[in-house]
């Protein structure tokens, strides 16, 4: 045990937080501490920024710009970035596709992909639920019949986040329907968004939002040579991807900017002639969170989640779980500590965007405890796998 | 004691329905955001035509001259179909006017409010100040016939639909509240610049008729909460019950069947304490911290079935076009409405001490 940074990772992180706050373009990140939305252009921008820097895909094997970084360094890298308001890579080319593409795909497939996916020049998206497979993924329907040296595509993927900026989607699909288990029917391909057949409906969420679609396929033609890895073995890439999903899902770094921001929002906010922070009702709920966050944060650094040798680490589940459920505490305060200003969405001149855009932000975050393996489902991998307990 | 509605209350939940449903659609039917939707004066109409607005004026001044109870009925069934209008609102300005006004004013407004021709709106909130009845920064100056109010009041819903606003400002004397007689205002912020306005009383007077006023609003928002809730409740057992995962029902999921027996029960606890306001709300003087613990049970409730109703429903909980989120997006308003958790728990406190223990009956 040791409780310190050793020097050479104080002085990483120094590094890092110099890059984020010093070099790193200053109005991407003001659009983000601000709490205005980004374009997709600015999302790219971030990504390719990053990634000139080596500052994109550090989980990545090296040889594809990834980083021999420890599991600390990570952590640090993480929070420095979210701390500082830089907008995060896409969890979709950095966290998911990118990792599965280097691991099982095939040289060409990784020559093709990796470096235009790591700039985020491609922006990919998640095609995996379904409406009738969401928690149990495995009852997915989309079908690909291989015809020739293309695979052909019906079906339909559903919650597809930010789907319609997207130039590709790796998509899970049913290439053996007479296998035994479903799981064993399943593989992994990649398309092309403007393929012929391809219909993106927006869905909007409740803040208004439209950040979901769902994703329809009549007769997509894919070349064959847009499989990843085997055929029929898409589940197990795909369980190596959701254990890779959770790095970083637990959000330390974004809570702790936001519970900041928030703290200098409830100074805002008069009380009396003191102010919100000063309420004993309201301070003891930042203590709480802010100490529940103290050890969300040393749990990930205890347990380092994530993924080894393609095999998820049960305990990353608790990571979000717990991180998850405090985003959504801390959101719910930010609507408490709006007031009678949380009765409004649009910012008005007196009505600062932050107490304004409270109410849809905490309702929008409602998601967080459902998607990427909802909390229930989180449980049930803690119960099962860390305490045995199989019903 | 008897919580069983009479026969009449019935028949005007009924009518209510009816009214709603002839009205056509939510905001979630047609897709639109959770946002507070503005002012549908169409359904304000029906619901004038059905009475609502006029239930608990006095039929001296217009009204129907019944109580608390039965508007209380119909609040539920807004809440039930995802509607809103102004009745709260109206509520508390017409509380205002009904025990401040001179008897013409009253009677004009009061009578106008109930035929759907006048809508007071009380314009109380100040921006980012935490809520409190009492004024700060919208500060009243004048005498007599000739007042003047300046500072901005926000949000106020519904302001630009107002034909009066019932404004409360820091005079010399306290709290004033005043009447201002065709606002303008372009959305949710009120500004007054040298306004001028009516004084309704001041000091004392102002305050106890606030303190009613806001209980007898806070009743009928704990009523509305009841109807979203009981609508959430019934979209999440009718979800557990048809929706497969797994190859089986949610519904054979003990881990959310018992949940949802948990929002049952934080449900009839908050509709006990709501009937048991609305109640309180039809004796005179009202007893105010009986409906401030109301609204505290109603605020518990309201989070955590408006949170458990998205999170069992999965990803279509949190989309606008599914109800279950639009009516979680009302409990979340409704509960910021004139207080809050904090004001709320700050205000009773401040009384503990008065007394060994809260009693019911009697
Ligand atoms: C905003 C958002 C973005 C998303 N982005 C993507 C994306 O980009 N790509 C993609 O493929 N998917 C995406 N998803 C989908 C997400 O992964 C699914 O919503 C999630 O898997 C839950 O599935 P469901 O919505 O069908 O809910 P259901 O699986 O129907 O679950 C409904 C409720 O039942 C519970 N439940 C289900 N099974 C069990 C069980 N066995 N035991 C106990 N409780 C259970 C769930 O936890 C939930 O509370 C997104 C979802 C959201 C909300």
């Amino acid at each position: 045990m040791q409780r310190r940074l050793s020097a050479d990772e104080s002085a990483f992180q120094q590094r890092m937080r110099d890059y984020f706050t010093q070099e790193f373009p200053a109005h991407l990140r003001e659009k983000v501490t601000s709490g205005r939305k980004l374009t997709p252009e600015d999302i790219r921008l971030s990504q390719s920024t990053l990634a000139a820097a080596g500052l994109a895909t550090p989980g990545w094997p090296t040889e594809w710009g990834g980083q021999d970084w420890t599991p600390l360094q990570k952590h640090i890298w993480n929070s420095e970035l979210q701390s500082a308001g830089v907008p995060p890579p896409l969890p979709f080319n950095a966290s998911m596709v990118g990792p599965v593409i280097a691991t099982f795909g095939s040289e060409e497939l990784k020559q093709r992909f990796l470096p235009r996916t790591a700039t985020a020049e491609i922006w990919w998206c998640q095609g995996f639920s379904e409406p009738g497979a969401g928690s149990d993924l495995a009852a997915l329907r989309t079908t690909a019949v291989r015809e020739g040296d293309e695979y052909v595509v019906n079906g339909q993927k559903t919650w597809t986040t930010l789907g319609q900026h997207a130039d590709w989607m790796f998509a899970l699909v049913r290439t053996d329907p007479d296998a035994p288990k479903k799981q064993a029917g399943i593989s992994f391909i990649l398309l092309d968004m403007k393929s012929e057949g391809i219909t993106v409906r927006p869905i909007r969420t409740i803040d208004g939002d439209t950040e979901v679609n769902e994703v329809f396929f009549d007769n997509v033609r894919v070349p064959a040579d847009q499989l990843v890895g085997e055929e029929n073995r898409g589940w197990d890439y795909a369980k190596f991807l959701l254990g890779n999903e959770r790095v970083g899902v637990a959000n330390t770094g974004l809570i702790k900017r936001w519970l900041a921001e928030l703290k200098e929002h409830a100074q805002q906010v008069r009380l009396g002639d003191g102010s919100l922070l000063d309420d004993p009702a309201i301070a003891a709920r930042f203590v709480d969170l802010e100490s529940q966050l103290m050890g969300l944060e040393l749990t990930v650094v205890r347990v380092s989640g994530g993924s080894e040798n393609g095999r998820p680490n049960p305990a990353s589940s608790i990571l979000k779980l717990c991180g998850s459920q405090l985003q959504q505490e801390v959101l719910e305060l930010a609507v408490d500590i709006s007031g009678p200003m949380a009765l409004i969405w649009d910012e008005l001149e007196s009505v600062p965007g932050w107490a304004a855009r409270s109410v849809p932000t905490y309702l929008n975050y409602r998601k967080a405890t459902i998607y990427g393996g909802s909390s229930e489902v989180q449980r049930g991998i803690v119960a099962a796998t860390i305490l045995g307990l199989k019903g | 004691m008897d919580f069983s509605p009479t026969d009449e209350q019935q028949a005007l939940a009924e009518a209510v329905r009816g009214t709603l449903r002839r009205h056509g659609s939510p905001a979630a039917e047609r897709g639109e955001s959770g946002a507070p939707s503005g002012h549908d004066d169409a359904l304000w109409q029906s619901l004038v035509q059905a009475g609502v607005p006029a239930l608990v004026w006095a039929e001296e001044d217009g009204g129907i001259g019944a109580g608390f109870t039965d508007v209380s009925a119909a609040a539920t069934e807004l809440g039930r179909a995802r509607l809103q209008v102004p009745l709260a609102e109206t509520i508390v300005a017409g509380s205002l006017i009904a025990s401040l006004a001179s008897d013409a004013v009253r009677r004009e407004l009061l009578g106008g409010l109930s035929e759907g021709t006048a809508l007071p709106i009380p314009a109380l909130a100040e921006p980012l100040r935490a809520w409190s009845p009492q004024p700060t920064d919208v500060v009243a100056s004048g005498s007599g016939d000739a007042w003047t109010l300046t500072g901005t009041k926000a949000p106020v819903p519904y302001g630009p639909d107002a034909t009066h606003l019932v404004v409360t400002a820091a005079t010399d004397g306290g709290t004033g509240v005043f009447l201002v007689t065709a606002p303008e205002a372009a959305n949710a912020e009120v500004v007054l610049d040298g306004t001028s306005a009516t004084l309704l009383a001041q000091g004392e007077a102002a305050d106890s008729a606030i303190s009613e006023a806001l209980a007898l609003g806070g009743v009928v928002l704990c009523a509305e909460a009841v109807g979203a809730m009981d609508e959430a409740l019934r979209l999440t057992t009718d979800y557990l019950d048809t929706r497969t995962q797994f190859g089986r029902k949610l519904a054979s999921f003990q881990t959310l069947t018992h949940r949802a027996a948990d929002m049952y029960a934080q449900l009839e606890i908050a509709r006990s304490a709501t009937l048991y306001a609305a109640m309180v709300a039809d004796e005179r003087p009202v007893d105010a911290d009986h409906v401030l613990r109301a609204r505290l049970v109603v605020d518990r409730a309201a989070r955590l079935v408006g949170q458990e109703a998205i999170q069992m429903h999965g990803g279509i909980g949190v989309t606008a076009e599914h109800p279950v989120s639009h009516l979680t997006a009302r409990l979340t308003a409704i509960t910021r409405t004139w207080g809050d958790r904090r004001s709320q728990q700050a205000e009773l406190a401040t009384r503990l001490a008065d007394h060994r223990s809260v009693e019911v009956l009697g």
